[in-house]
């Protein structure tokens, strides 16, 4: 069954179209990252699958059923992210006993104990916090909810290392002690690479890929070489990213369709083959340019 | 409708006193103690709740003292007596039938022929002033003062009523306005919410304050002119 | 992981015990309103003088809870505007919501504020009376107890709730559609003085003052309470549908 199903969703903002004609499909039970530069679209996104924001056109159904006004899918979904309004009357430990009686699979000793385990005071208020704090918080929130659609937008915001680390850790525990679909948006691909499943990675409003992290690693490859042998050898397939290094040899990034011989090939011919980890495939495929930050001061 | 602007200037202050107030309650949010925020309100709310409680039981307990040694008077009966009064002095009757309302009496000689009559200061007197002339000259002038009685609410307040001075003097017969005694009350009425189902009247309050009928009665020789000097309005018994 | 459902009564119900801790500093505020109330009150709320043959000076001044339940009908309405500002309207969105129940929540909450300022609002007569009887004068001619006419006290109650709840009523509006809109912040009070004000103007009795007349003058019972129920069930409603198409910005 499919948790979300999304086609053709279009949001617009003030004259800017925020979402553009998205379309996709999550499944159920898996954790799907959402990948994108800021202003991707991605939280817009997330605000209208919560069904905080309505769709300016196209079709969104979350547990078959229209996420904006929808009671059924207020209690199916948790979407926590850093610009929540938290009432300033309760404090942290008010706060969770309202979590408790609003969703069922509440686990009170899971909370009362990572409270604990942060060193988080439950009487303070939740406006005290440091920003850091506060995504702790979330996170506690959102993993003791046990809600069967948990969304995360950049969960690990002012987290120190340590901190995230054991987010990683309790994320994955939870998830596969009582497993749900979860959805996180985060900057550091990087560090939670191993964690996902699938892999949505999102640019100007619209969906650019959508497959499993471990397809997404072999799905391009790194070639370095004289600049003239790859240009060679690359003048049929589209290039995703180019780099100069020196004054002849570059660095480009391809779809990697090339058989095992090709390849054998082109190492023969003096290139060297590298994998691309998604983290950096990710960057190359939304930016705006073929190349780099060196393109800005090279051609000033 | 031009009692709206100082109740629209008063609503603003008190909303910008009210939001006021909410901010500076938000920032002593963040005190540390055992108490949440929600609960400590529920404390003081609750001790409020009982301080208005025991003034409930308070009034009831010991309730406000009524001033209740003053006589309990049916209002009509004194608008009676004010009527009445006035229609027998003019008739000449007062003597006899207005006499348990006589206040004082004065006796003058005069055997001028002419009598100058004033007020002091041109003020405006309060009682009305009956001149009754005498079938003879004998150069006496009567006064006599009849008042009958004022009530507030219900309750006799003629006791604290005075009689008006007089003073012969070179240039005439002086009257004066007694000295005023000031009596002062509380009276604890109902809230306008409820005012405006038990038909009593709504803004303004249900007190009935009757002032009752003071007449001057003068007697004078029959010759007598009397010159008012400041317009006291004489009425001449017939 | 099975998914829950939900009926709306159940959510509504916990918004608003949510609500009652989550809103507890409206109540702080009633206090103090109310409180200032009885010290306006103090000088009395009306007075009456008169003389006796000139001779007697009678001052009686009136005191009763007048001011006490209007500044509770002012912070009705305010109470009710602050509770669509964004700070708290979004308040339902972290947990289980849809803006039915957010609204429902809120007019319950909103009803459970008027009882508990009509009541307190009754009550502080008594307060004032204690005061006034005790520190300022002592000399009275007119006081009922609650032994007396319990049944005043309970009208006065009833009747003051049902006004607050009015008052609330149309705050709530008021607040939605200064969040629908912020034209409505300059639009409806000038909207409001502008009539006022040409009302007096042109000396005639104007929709305000039928508007006040319609409540305040009313004198049956049953009556008053339909006009209210239906009038604070418009306002509300016309809230509803206007908001149930908002978003949850910022």
């Amino acid at each position: 069954m499919s948790v979300i199903e999304c086609s053709g969703l279009t949001k617009v903002y003030g004259g800017a179209k925020a979402l553009n004609n998205l379309s996709f499909k999550i499944e159920e039970n898996k954790i799907t990252g959402l990948i994108g530069r800021n202003g991707a679209g991605k939280t817009t996104l997330l605000k209208i699958i919560a069904g905080l924001l309505k769709e300016t056109s196209g079709e969104l159904k979350v547990f078959s059923e229209k996420p904006f006004n929808s009671l059924q899918v207020s209690a199916n979904v948790i979407f926590l992210h850093d610009q929540m309004n938290l009432p300033t009357a309760l404090n942290l430990k008010e706060l969770l006993e309202t979590a408790a009686s609003f969703y069922p699979n509440w686990d009170r000793e899971l909370a009362d104990r990572l409270l604990d385990y942060f060193s988080l005071n439950p009487l303070q208020h939740y406006n005290g916090l440091s920003k850091g704090m506060k995504s702790t918080f979330n996170m506690i929130l959102g993993l003791s909810a046990r809600v069967p659609l948990t969304m995360l937008d950049e969960p690990t915001s002012g987290m120190d290392a340590a901190v995230r680390k054991d987010f990683y850790r309790a994320l994955l525990k939870e998830y596969l002690a009582y497993p749900r679909t979860i959805i996180i948006s985060s900057h550091h691909l990087s560090e939670i690479e191993d964690l996902l499943e699938d892999i949505l990675l999102v640019k100007e409003g619209k969906e650019i890929l959508h497959m499993p992290v471990d397809i997404l690693k072999e799905w391009a490859i790194g070639l370095q070489g004289k600049t003239t042998v790859i240009d060679e050898w690359t003048q049929n397939t589209e290039v995703i990213y180019t780099k100069s290094i020196g004054i002849d040899q570059s660095y480009v990034v391809v779809r990697n369709h090339f058989s095992e011989t090709e390849w054998q090939r082109a190492r023969n011919a003096g290139i060297d083959l590298t994998p691309v980890t998604s983290s950096d495939l990710c960057v190359y495929l939304t930016s705006k340019t073929k190349g780099g930050i060196d393109d800005v001061f090279n051609k000033g | 409708m031009m009692l709206m602007v100082p109740l629209l200037i008063t609503a603003i202050i008190v909303i910008s006193l009210a939001i006021l107030t909410a901010r500076a309650v938000n920032k002593t949010v963040f005190r540390k103690g055992k108490f949440s925020y929600s609960q400590r309100v529920c404390l003081i709310f609750s001790g409020y709740v009982a301080v208005l409680l025991i003034c409930v039981v308070l009034d009831t307990v010991y309730p406000v003292k009524i001033v209740n040694e003053w006589k309990k008077v049916d209002t009509k009966v004194l608008e009676k007596e004010s009527i009445d009064l006035y229609d027998t002095a003019l008739a000449g009757k007062i003597a006899k039938e207005g006499s348990e309302f006589l206040r004082k009496k004065w006796n003058f000689d005069y055997n001028g022929k002419q009598l100058n009559i004033a007020a002091i200061q041109d003020e405006y007197l309060n009682t009305s002033v009956v001149v009754e002339r005498k079938n003879h000259n004998d150069g006496k002038i009567e006064a006599a003062y009849y008042q009958t009685r004022s009530s507030v609410n219900g309750m006799d307040i003629t006791e604290f009523a005075h009689p008006p001075r007089l003073e012969l003097a070179e240039n005439g017969l002086l009257l004066r306005n007694p000295k005023k005694s000031k009596i002062k009350f509380s009276e604890f009425t109902n809230v306008f919410s409820v005012k405006q189902f038990t038909e009593e009247d709504f803004f303004g309050h249900d007190s009935h304050f009757s002032e009752g009928q003071s007449i001057l009665y003068l007697r004078i020789p029959k010759d007598l002119e009397l010159i008012d000097k400041t317009n006291i309005n004489l009425n001449y018994v017939e | 992981m099975s998914l829950t459902k939900v009926s709306l009564i159940d959510v509504v119900k916990k918004q608003y015990i949510y609500k009652l801790k989550a809103y507890s500093q409206v109540f702080m505020s009633l206090i103090f309103l109310q409180l200032l109330a009885v010290l306006f009150s103090m000088n009395g709320v009306g007075s009456m003088g008169g003389s006796t043959g000139g001779s007697v000076e009678l001052q009686v001044k009136y005191f009763s809870a007048d001011f006490v339940a209007a500044f509770t009908m002012l912070w009705g309405f305010i109470t009710a505007i602050l509770i669509t500002t964004k700070a708290y309207r979004n308040d339902d969105f972290v947990f289980v919501t849809n803006r039915v129940s957010s609204n429902l929540s809120n007019a319950v909450f909103l009803l459970t504020a008027s009882v508990i300022g009509g009541i307190t609002a009754m009550l502080s007569s008594y307060l004032l009376k204690v005061i006034v009887y005790y520190f300022i004068s002592d000399l009275s001619i007119k006081s009922i107890t609650v032994l007396e006419a319990p049944m005043e006290l309970l009208l006065g109650i009833f009747s003051t709730i049902l006004y607050v709840f009015l008052f609330c009523a149309l705050g709530y509006l008021v607040g939605t559609l200064v969040q629908i809109s912020k034209a409505f912040t300059v639009l409806l009070p000038a909207a409001f003085f502008g009539t006022l004000i040409l009302e007096g103007l042109s000396g005639k009795a104007g929709t305000v003052a039928n508007v006040f007349d319609f409540f305040f003058t009313e004198s049956s019972l049953v009556l008053f309470i339909v006009k209210i129920i239906v009038s604070a069930g418009l306002l509300f409603s016309g809230a509803f549908v206007l908001s149930n198409r908002l978003e949850v910005r910022g």
